[in-house]
């Protein structure tokens, strides 16, 4: 991954387009539900995973597990909840199966007892490829907003 | 009567994951300031309206030429925002036009800064088809909390 890829600007087909949707919903309840390896287990054996917020890429499933494990146990242990809301899904096909779409994500903090509110808003772009019904992340790159 | 929940029948042709990735494509160009990619969306004679402005804008040079100084500005003081579109109903109004009536929240986001909702806003849109894509022809935006 080394940075953002153009926007998709294709129409796909309704199934198609449904079931990335439906992807994407499973995909972040497994995450904001602490499952931190079933989440891993949604991105390819060899997935990639990076953020510009430090520029790193994780590779390997066990790597990105590993990763997010800690990072959902800090947030545990702060009496934090997040919740991914994913939206404005852009979708487009490739010639070799995969396909390459281009999304927001909201993440909504509620900490213990306190108000629900906004705490990141991102632009997402990921190399999703056909694994039976659904969908594995072969790469994904998040963009934050606000950075400097 | 019975209070069996009617299905609401909605057999627009339109599809409405095509309509969905329309919304998709139209709002990231205008998040990204891309005004040659967001022209693409609408027609030549789109009608921009809010209740926040007295008189609708005309025609698609106007309606770029002022998204161009949106983008401008937001670029200028280094806020970036995002257009979430939700509540999407479609209804066809004959085979290449469709009444799009939807919420969209505005995000914004400062450098350094905290994400944050900027606007709730009704949007009441018509699209029409154009060979194989849809444009925006009209727009009415009701921001929330304005008489």
């Amino acid at each position: 991954v080394t940075g953002l890829m153009p926007a998709a600007s294709r129409t796909v087909a309704a199934e198609l387009y449904a079931s990335v949707q439906r992807f994407y919903a499973a995909q972040m309840q497994l995450l904001d539900s602490g499952e931190a390896e079933r989440w891993a287990a949604t991105f390819t054996e060899d997935g990639e995973f990076g953020q510009d917020k430090d520029g790193q890429v994780r590779r390997g499933r066990a790597v990105i597990a590993a990763r997010m494990r800690a990072a959902l146990e800090r947030q545990a242990g702060a009496g934090v909840l997040s919740r991914h809301w994913i939206g404005m899904v852009a979708v487009d096909t490739r010639a070799d199966g995969s396909v390459h779409t281009e999304y927001y994500a909201l993440v909504v903090r509620t900490a213990h007892g306190g108000e629900s509110e906004l705490s990141l808003s991102t632009l997402c772009q990921d190399v999703l490829v056909p694994a039976g019904e659904s969908w594995l992340v072969r790469r994904r790159w998040v963009a934050h907003d606000g950075r400097a | 009567m019975t209070n069996t929940p009617q299905p609401v029948i909605t057999d627009a042709p339109a599809g409405y994951e095509e309509i969905q990735q329309f919304y998709a494509h139209h709002m990231h160009a205008l998040d990204a300031g891309d005004a040659a990619a967001w022209a693409e969306t609408l027609t030549e004679d789109v009608v921009f309206a809010q209740n926040i402005r007295p008189e609708p804008r005309r025609g698609r040079e106007v309606v770029v030429g002022r998204m161009k100084l949106g983008a401008a500005d937001l670029a200028e003081r280094g806020v970036t925002r995002r257009h979430w579109l939700g509540m999407l109903d479609v209804r066809q109004r004959d085979d290449r036009t469709v009444d799009a009536r939807c919420y969209v929240l505005v995000v914004e986001t400062a450098e350094g800064g905290r994400a944050g909702i900027r606007a709730s806003t009704v949007c009441a849109d018509v699209l029409v088809r154009d060979g194989g894509r849809w444009l925006l022809k009209s727009r009415e935006i009701n921001h929330d909390g304005v008489s």
